[in-house]
This record gives structure tokens, sequence and C-alpha cells, in this order.
């Protein structure tokens, strides 16, 4: 049996730690960051790219929804009704300006009281008023007073101003002042003056009620034989 | 081979800051400007379309006044006065209550208000008739179908012997001036 002991012609190594070769693919600092900061780069470009196409799209959307809606528009229309617009306030403007001449001489009528002879009558229309000037004549001061009294508290006629009073007695007019002294006018006498209303145009609301020109004269005659005219009356 | 990774590594480095300053910054910037650009459209779309249903409502509103109750306004206020129409109008009211017609006249059309899309005409009539019948006939007047309105009014005694008054009237009326015109 041979001897195993006998050494080896293969020269034996010693059990060591097998030296660490330095690798070469080994990175540094810098070279983490070259490629954090290059990839980190690419993928950016990439999604910019991505967004920026988007984007485009969008906005191209966008500028073919706007042009389909400004399509839609219809300058023609607009004009129309513009135009409809213009007119109705037109119309308004002329309809706010009617008044009721009616409400008018109802106010004058239910205010006269008796006595008093309206001997002319002017109405003059501004835009937002109107003046009423009458010519009046009276019996006596009293009945004068008593008129002037009854204009001051009726709610259409109140701002009125009373002026030009004077006495006409056996044809000789006499100038007079207005005072609440004691009556000293006979039955033959004729007290004159003027009246002069300054009435609102809103005072004297226009209610419409069409009537057609042709129409029936409904009970127009009624009312004109049952009418009391103090014009007529001078 | 040290120097060559160094190398790599620099280049890339290089590569990608030239990524980022000429491709990345621009991009950034056009996206941010074509942004800012659909929010303007967003709001002119928004607009747009607001003018679109407001001027469908509106033409949808103006559509749905009645034919009558459109010819009625017409009417009211037409774009020609025509003086031919007035007076035989006045003169149907006159002639309704009764009343002797002295005299009939037109004025100048004139303009009216501000904007210029009104103007009115004078039309003067004198007549004479018991003073019922003259205060019926301006009843009449007012609600006629077209404005009548009264701007002068003198009433006076037709005679010293007389029950009868002659009123001396002034009335107006109005047309449109349309941009058609």
């Amino acid at each position: 049996m041979a001897n195993n002991s006998r050494p080896s012609f293969i020269p034996r190594r010693t059990p060591t730690a097998p030296k660490k070769q330095p690798s070469s693919r080994s990175i540094g600092l810098f070279g983490y960051l070259s490629y954090i900061l290059f990839f980190g780069s690419i993928l950016l470009s990439l999604g910019m790219f991505i967004v920026s196409q988007q984007v485009q799209n969008t906005l191209q959307e966008k500028q073919t929804e706007l042009a389909t809606i400004k399509d839609q528009f219809q300058q023609s229309e607009m004009d129309r009704v513009q135009e409809y617009e213009r007119f109705l306030e037109q119309l308004t403007a002329v309809f706010s300006r009617s008044i009721s001449i009616e409400r008018l001489f109802a106010a004058v009528e239910d205010s006269v009281v008796e006595k008093i002879f309206f001997t002319e009558m002017t109405l003059e229309r501004a835009i937002e008023s109107l003046a009423l000037s009458a010519s009046v004549q009276s019996n006596s001061f009293d009945t004068a007073l008593f008129q002037r009294n009854v204009y001051t508290e009726f709610p259409v006629l109140e701002t009125f101003t009373l002026e030009e009073v004077a006495l006409q007695s056996a044809g000789q007019p006499t100038a007079t002042t207005q005072s609440d002294e004691e009556d000293t006018t006979t039955e033959n006498d004729v007290v004159t003056f003027s009246l002069t209303f300054d009435l609102a145009a809103s005072s004297l609301p226009f209610s419409p009620q069409v009537v057609p020109v042709d129409a029936d004269l409904e009970d127009d005659n009624n009312e004109t034989a049952a009418a009391t005219t103090n014009t007529n009356d001078t | 081979m040290k120097n060559a990774s160094v190398l790599v590594q620099t280049a890339l480095l290089l590569i990608a800051v030239s990524l980022l300053f000429f491709y990345v910054w621009p991009a950034f910037s056009a996206i941010s400007a074509e942004q800012d650009k659909i929010s303007e459209y967003d709001e002119a779309i928004s607009q747009a379309a607001e003018v679109n249903n407001l001027l469908n409502s509106l033409k949808n509103e103006i559509e749905s006044i009645p034919n009558t109750d459109r010819n009625a306004l017409q009417t009211y206020l037409p774009e020609t006065i025509d003086p031919i129409t007035v007076q035989r109008d006045i003169k149907a009211y006159v002639d309704r209550h009764s009343l002797q017609l002295t005299s009939m006249g037109q004025g100048e059309l004139s303009s009216f208000g501000t904007g210029g899309y009104l103007q009115q005409q004078e039309f003067s009539v004198i007549v004479t008739g018991e003073y019922q019948a003259v205060k019926n006939m301006l009843r009449d007047t007012e609600r006629n179908p077209y404005p009548l309105h009264i701007v002068d009014l003198i009433m006076a005694p037709a005679s010293a012997a007389s029950s009868e008054v002659q009123a001396d009237i002034t009335f107006i009326t109005y047309q449109f001036i349309s941009d058609n015109q």
C-alpha cells in the first residue's frame, strides 16, 4: 500500500481568503448623479413630449369648438333682436308719455264748486308735466275763496296758482287783492281770476283700453245728456 | 478604463443638461403658454356659448309674441306715420261724437327723445260742439290703437250766446326709425 502521506509534487497553496479584485464597474457618486440625471432627463423629455402633444390636441379641440360656436352665431339674428329691443324701448318711452285726459277732466269737474264758471281752459303738455290754465268767473269772493280751499285739498290739482283776481261790477272792472275780509260783492258782480295747475304726468296714469276708431257709440249719448258742464254754463 | 467611464458619465451628464436646457425647459414654457391659451379659449367658448344662448332665448321670446300682439305693437309705433290715416281717424272720432270740424292740418316730422330712433308729427284740429262730446272725443283719442297725445288744448265757448265750446287741439303721434331705414 502506497504511502499517502507523501507530499504532492504540486505545491500546495496555503488557504487564504480570496483577494478581491477591484471591480471595473464600480460607480462613484458622480457616476450615479450622471446616470440619474441622464435617465431622468430622458424620462422628463418623454413626458414633456407626451404632455405637449396632449396640450396641442386640447388646444386644437378648443379652437375647433370655438369655431363651431362662432359658426352657430348669426349676426343677422343678433341685428334683428337688437332692433326689436330698441323698438320695445322706444315703444315703452312713448307709452310712458301717455296720460289720461279723462282723469284730468274728471278731476277738474269733481273739484269745481257751484257758481264757478270756466270761461277758457288751456292745456300744454311738456315731457314729464302738463300745465292747465283756466280763466274762471265767480259771483263772489266767497265762492272764489271756497274754490281755492277745495283745490288745496284735491289730490290731483293741489299744486296750483290763483292770480289775476278782479271784480267786474256794473261794467267797471276793479282790480282787487285777495283777502279774508267780509265779502261785499253783490249778485251782479263778477269776480274773475286765473288758475294755473302744474300737474305731474304721473298723477294722471293712463290705463290702456284700446277702442277701435269704428267702435259703437255705446253710452256716449247718455253721458252727453247727463253731463253738467261748467264750461257750457258760461 | 476608469478614464473612459468618467468620460461616458460626463457625456451623459452633458446630454442630460442639454436635454433639460434645450428641450425640457422650452417645452415646459410652450406647454404653459398653450395652457394659458386653452384657458383663454375656454373663457371665449363659454362667453360665446352664453351669447348664443342669450340670443336664442331672446329670439324665442320674440317669436313667442303672438302675431296679434306683434301687429298691435307695430300699429302703436309704426315705422312710418301715414298722415292720411291719422287725419281720417281723427275725423272719424270727430264725426262719431257729432262735432263740427272747423279745420285740420298736419305739422312737420321732427325728432323726439334721445338716440334718434323716434320722430313725432303734429296734427292740429279745431272742433266745435257740446263740452261733453268734446270730452268724449278726447277720451276716445287717448284710447286710439296708436298714440294721439294731446300736447296743446285750448277750449273756450264757441260764442257768447252758444252753449257749445270750440276746442283747438294739437295731437302728436310717433314713428320708429329703424336701422334698416
